[in-house]
């Protein structure tokens, strides 16, 4: 499995990961109604997820470069660079698709908050689904 | 899957020179193992410099190394 792989895996995992123990810190129908937050405790949870990513994420990549430093120093070749414009193509529709469907939301009766909130999983969803398509292309194969 | 209708040999002529390595030939093609080995399995038609990039780390030309099967063509 190559440096990149392993990455596009670290990635998936650790957003699907963040974006569950966030909502697990909301308010179970906080989702759903897209209500306002009266609760401080959501936005501190956000950001203790943010951070937490991010230093999960750059140890666990510290991690396997280390277990394999020819694979993390070497370029990105043809066939890597297009899997990763595939599935960042792939990713940009669905965070398109899901933001211009914000419009709807909005028709819902959800305000600025809720509106947010739909943003935020919006970009979620779109990043988890770029490099779940990685993870496909590069154990599937890709095409042209 | 993307399998294509594009095979090739790879496999053989690295064992015919005794036993190359994937990794000793991405060195000399420029490319990553797993690539080699995509191209290798047919997950992979690589681009038309790299295929030539193979064929002369083989010292043979680009049809002793990939063939295309036309009649599986859509």
């Amino acid at each position: 499995m190559s440096f990149r792989e392993k990455s596009a895996w670290i990635m998936l995992i650790m957003i699907v990961l963040m974006t569950a123990l966030w909502t697990a810190h909301m308010p179970w129908w906080r989702p759903f109604t897209l209500a306002p937050d009266p609760n401080p405790i959501v936005f501190h949870a956000l950001i203790l997820a943010t951070v937490g990513f991010v230093v999960i994420v750059v140890v666990a990549h510290i991690v396997i470069a280390v277990l394999a430093p020819r694979d993390a120093n070497a370029r990105a070749d043809e066939r890597e660079r297009l899997i990763g414009l595939k599935a960042t193509r792939i990713g940009a529709y669905v965070y398109a698709g899901l933001s211009l469907s914000s419009i709807f939301i909005i028709h819902l009766g959800a305000n600025e908050i809720g509106l947010a909130y739909f943003l935020l999983y919006s970009f979620a969803i779109a990043e988890a689904v770029n490099y779940a398509a990685r993870v496909v292309y590069y154990r599937r194969g890709v095409g042209p | 899957m993307s399998q294509t209708t594009i095979t090739n040999s790879i496999r053989r002529l690295r064992f015919e020179r005794n036993e190359m390595t994937q990794q000793d030939l991405a060195e000399r093609v420029g490319v990553t193992r797993q690539t080699i080995n995509a191209i290798e399995l047919g997950k992979y038609s690589p681009s038309l410099e790299v295929a030539f990039r193979i064929a002369v780390a083989f010292g043979v030309r680009l049809e002793d190394v990939f063939s295309y099967d036309a009649g599986n063509a859509r």
